[in-house]
């Protein structure tokens, strides 16, 4: 099964008692049901983010904030990573 | 001196009056809570109010704030056994704000366990009883929040929505229910559950009293960088343009799409312009979108809770896993199950299939929400598509709570404001109505609401 309770509590460092093993495997599988929806879905180009727009401009972004030399710095680290997510 | 029914700014004017005085007003809510608190479950920890003259707004007036708003020097559970001897070191800046106003604070309500839930039965503490009839739920996550204001245990209350937790108890009682836009209110001090969809609420039982208190600990807060200035000030008397989508009122029960609809015929009498459209092409994946995200999030902000940083320290003669296993075994089973499905989400493999995807859904329902709203000035729609059900009833079914969690999800997603506020009533209970607007809109909602409720003439007054 691919939300195995016992694969799911090893893989978050959770023990579940006997007597909530049967209510948690419920709750599991209702929140698993709604993950499936998402299958049907084209994979995302980019990732959303919840940005203020129109008249909620920021007044807080540092002006001497170079983004150019934090993703040069990023580019000689990420190799490091072993394993994880991409996000750049 | 008998309070029940009043407003919070009636009770303040008879302050300024000099008829009564903040002490005695205390007095009565606290005397109530005493009284009643065995029964509802509403606080976690009722505090006795000292009798030292404040002043400032709210006139030395002590409010009900939620367990997982941090109150320096006073517990704050999240109504979890992880935390029950927590006691913060620094107050919540919407809990500094209302200080400064001359607030006090009468206790800390009970919630479902780290604001998972939306009926109020998942607290450590058990579970918060609704005032209207005690053996159904009050609806959650702000449980003890709303319990409190529509019992007559507060004359207000702070509570917190990452998904309709504001909204849902406030429907389920018969109150008023604010969730402001995403960063109108800081979240610095809330204890962080989902960290891009929560923001900190307002309870009462009047809107006149839900906008006093929000237009005091709205605003940019250094603090919070997700923060920001919505406008405070209000537009002179308006014709509302207000939005209904038929699709998610058909999601509702029978007789709550009724008394909706009626509310519906009342407001368009009395001149507002009320359009409707068929339907909202995403509704299917709104619960998709928020449980991913949800989850996801909770995984990563509840890994502090290890015995190390947070939570009791364990005895363990294991390796570290071994350790951290057992100092989480303090969750309840709904934040355990949704730590576990988080993990899952973001696990190597499945990051791209479901989290991703997520956010993405989460980018278009905001798109097309902005799309069909723009040009009106709130849509409305019904808070909870049920009544409250018997306690112990979602504990058996949990797909049938998370999916009554359809129609109070997506303002959540898209950082809007919303409220939810009594449209109707069907037996003891009442049919909450939820207006919601732009990001940035607030006052806007607020004024509607009022209005509404002009209109309607449907409360809650605590005398039922």
């Amino acid at each position: 099964m691919k939300y195995s309770i016992n694969k799911l509590s090893r893989l978050s460092m959770l023990k579940i008692r006997k007597d909530e093993e049967k209510m948690i495997s419920k709750k599991v599988s209702a929140i698993g049901e709604l993950l499936e929806k998402l299958d049907s879905i084209e994979p995302p180009k980019e990732a959303f983010v919840l940005a203020p727009e129109g008249t909620h401009e920021r007044d807080d972004i540092p002006s001497n904030f170079n983004s150019d030399e934090i993703i040069k710095i990023f580019n000689n680290v990420k190799d490091r990573y072993a394993k994880g997510p991409k996000t750049l | 001196m008998n309070l029940e029914g009043y407003s919070l700014l009636s009770i303040l004017k008879e302050i300024e009056r000099g008829s009564i005085n903040a002490e005695d007003v205390n007095d009565f809510y606290y005397k109530k809570s005493l009284q009643l608190n065995d029964k509802i479950n509403a606080y976690i920890t009722l505090l006795k109010p000292d009798d030292k003259k404040i002043n400032g707004n709210l006139k030395g007036i002590a409010l009900a704030i939620k367990d997982n708003i941090s109150t320096k020097g006073i517990k704050t559970t999240c109504a979890s056994k992880m935390l029950e001897s927590y006691v913060p070191p620094y107050d919540a800046t919407a809990v500094s704000k209302l200080k400064e106003q001359g607030g006090r604070i009468l206790g800390k309500t009970n919630m479902d366990e780290f604001a998972m839930g939306s009926s109020g039965e998942n607290s450590a503490f058990g579970p918060t009883r609704n005032p209207l009839n005690n053996d159904y739920v009050t609806g959650g996550s702000s449980s003890g929040s709303a319990a409190a204001v529509a019992a007559n245990m507060a004359p207000i209350s702070l509570g917190s929505d990452t998904g309709g937790s504001v909204r849902a108890p406030a429907s389920f009682t018969g109150i008023v229910g604010f969730k402001p836009s995403y960063g109108a209110v800081s979240r610095y001090g809330l204890i962080a559950y989902a960290n891009s969809l929560e923001v900190i609420g307002i309870l009462g039982k009047y809107t006149k009293d839900v906008k006093f208190l929000f237009k005091l600990i709205a605003g940019k807060d250094p603090l919070d960088s997700t923060s920001l200035n919505v406008e405070l000030n209000e537009k002179e008397q308006f014709k509302p343009k207000i939005l209904v989508i038929k699709s998610f009122v058909e999601l509702s029960k029978d007789e709550v799409k009724k008394e909706f609809y009626r509310s519906i015929s009342k407001i368009d009498e009395e001149g507002f312009e009320v359009k409707f459209i068929d339907s909202f092409s995403l509704t299917e994946y709104l619960l998709s979108a928020y449980y991913t995200i949800a989850c996801a999030e909770a995984s990563t902000n509840l890994s502090r809770y290890d015995g190390i940083r947070y939570g009791p320290k364990v005895e363990s003669t294991g390796n570290w896993r071994d350790y951290i296993t057992k100092a989480r075994s303090f969750f309840g089973p709904e934040v355990k199950a949704r730590i576990m499905m988080g993990t899952f989400i973001l696990s190597a493999g499945y990051y791209e299939t479901y989290y991703l995807r997520a956010l993405q859904l989460r980018k278009l329902i905001r798109q097309e929400f902005e799309k069909i709203v723009r040009g009106y000035d709130a849509l409305y729609i019904p808070t909870m598509p049920v009544l409250p059900w018997r306690i112990g009833e979602a504990i058996e079914d949990p797909k049938m709570a998370y999916a009554s969690d359809v129609l109070t999800v997506l303002p959540n997603l898209t950082g809007s404001p919303a409220l939810s506020l009594p449209v109707g009533r069907i037996r003891e209970f009442f049919v909450g109505g939820q207006l919601i607007g732009l990001r940035g809109d607030d006052i806007k909602v607020l004024k509607i609401a009022e209005m509404m409720e002009e209109i309607l003439k449907v409360k809650n007054d605590g005398r039922n």
